[in-house]
């Protein structure tokens, strides 16, 4: 290992954050190398002085302790205030929407990082919203099961050749649709009784 | 809490030897720390207070260290611990509570920082009637037999860039592992040491330009 590369690693030497292997190398560098000692040494003498520089703080705890009081009086007093409520709940709607935001962006599911997310959501609601506005309305009861029923006994009774499934339900004369038994017509047919 | 409940905590603890006294003081700690943060996050004040007083003096010293002023330091470390309050409900423990403190007193000390050379960008008054500005005219060795060893070292420290300041504070004042700087920092482990061997070459050369 050259010089150059063992100067780079006598800061994280002196902090004991080398390997085992790595601090033998580096002590067997310092036993020869007079500049490599000189700069581990001016490190450490450094070291000394900079941590000589902490001292004890000012008393900031009740400063910090009184602002911090207050401000949860007044944000209490906030949330229960005529409008107040309104703007807490956009506040919590806010913090929270930045925080599923944010703890997407660190995952590794693709559907659940921001951009596709919300498209996706995008998406779901575009769905939800256009089945419910395009759903039919006001169908009456009758033309839903005239689909099933009623025509079939109409081209049974009249014509088998004729199909009406073109024509709009209001033209069906429904009043003219055989809505008899039909039990005796099929016993004939099926069972030849 | 007494000291006979804490040993017998600690004892416990450190599981019957299966880990060092050392470890077990600081899984504790740590077990504590989260304790009062949860009750924090459930609005309590006087957890909010423990916390407070115990990292008041490491919140000051950082921001002094990264500001070089007393009073800005002050206000940093007092504006950290109420936004600390405000957001607690923020905190996921992915970190340690120290961690996510600190780096929001190195982010707000660097704002400042930046709010002080904004200001200075505007035109200012320039006092020419004085020949000469004054200057420091004593000697290092006179200085420090004054007793301003301090001194030296901080003008020192305020003339390195910003990033070499802050993670030499980090790693000589409050003496944090190099895995916790990398989190306040937001860096990589590599970058935290070849960050700090710049910055540590840095001061010795400012130190030795006052031939000190």
């Amino acid at each position: 290992m050259n010089h150059k590369r063992i100067q780079k690693e006598l800061s994280a030497y002196l902090d004991d954050e080398l390997t085992l292997g790595m601090q033998a190398r580096i002590e067997a560098h310092l036993r020869f190398c007079g500049e490599c000692r000189e700069m581990l040494s001016a490190f450490q003498k450094n070291r000394r002085r900079l941590a000589a520089l902490v001292h004890p703080a000012p008393p900031i705890k009740d400063a910090v302790m009184t602002q911090l009081r207050t401000q949860t009086a007044t944000s209490h007093a906030d949330e229960f205030s005529r409008f107040g409520w309104i703007a807490a709940a956009f506040r919590r709607a806010t913090n929270g929407l930045t925080d599923c935001i944010k703890a997407s962006r660190g995952t590794k599911y693709w559907l659940f990082r921001p951009l596709t997310a919300s498209a996706t959501g995008i998406l779901t609601l575009g769905l939800l919203f256009g089945f419910l506005y395009l759903y039919p309305k006001n169908v009456p009861y009758e033309d839903t099961l005239d689909i099933y029923f009623g025509l079939h006994t109409e081209q049974l009774s009249e014509n088998p050749l004729k199909s009406n499934v073109g024509l709009p339900f209001s033209t069906v004369p429904v009043t003219t649709m055989d809505t008899g038994d039909d039990t005796e017509l099929f016993r004939e047919l099926y069972l030849g009784n | 809490m007494s000291v006979a409940t804490l040993t017998t905590d600690m004892d416990t603890y450190s599981k019957a030897g299966t880990i060092s006294k050392q470890d077990a003081v600081k899984e504790y700690d740590m077990e504590q720390e989260r304790e009062l943060v949860l009750r924090c996050q459930a609005g309590d004040a006087d957890a909010m207070e423990i916390l407070v007083i115990r990292y008041q003096h490491w919140a000051y010293n950082i921001a002094h260290g990264i500001l070089g002023h007393h009073e800005d330091a002050q206000d940093v470390a007092q504006d950290a611990f109420l936004s600390a309050w405000q957001n607690i409900g923020r905190f996921k423990f992915r970190s340690r509570f120290s961690t996510w403190l600190y780096r929001i007193v190195k982010n707000k000390s660097l704002n400042l920082i930046s709010q002080y050379q904004r200001r200075k960008t505007e035109p200012m008054v320039i006092d020419d009637t004085h020949p000469y500005v004054p200057i420091h005219t004593e000697s290092p060795e006179a200085l420090a037999l004054r007793g301003e060893y301090r001194e030296i070292v901080r003008a020192a420290l305020a003339k390195l860039r910003e990033s070499h300041r802050t993670i030499l504070v980090l790693r000589e004042l409050r003496e944090l592992s190099y895995q916790e700087i990398s989190e306040i920092l937001g860096c990589t482990l590599g970058r935290v040491k070849s960050r700090l061997h710049e910055a540590r070459k840095a001061l010795k050369v400012e130190l030795e330009k006052v031939d000190w």
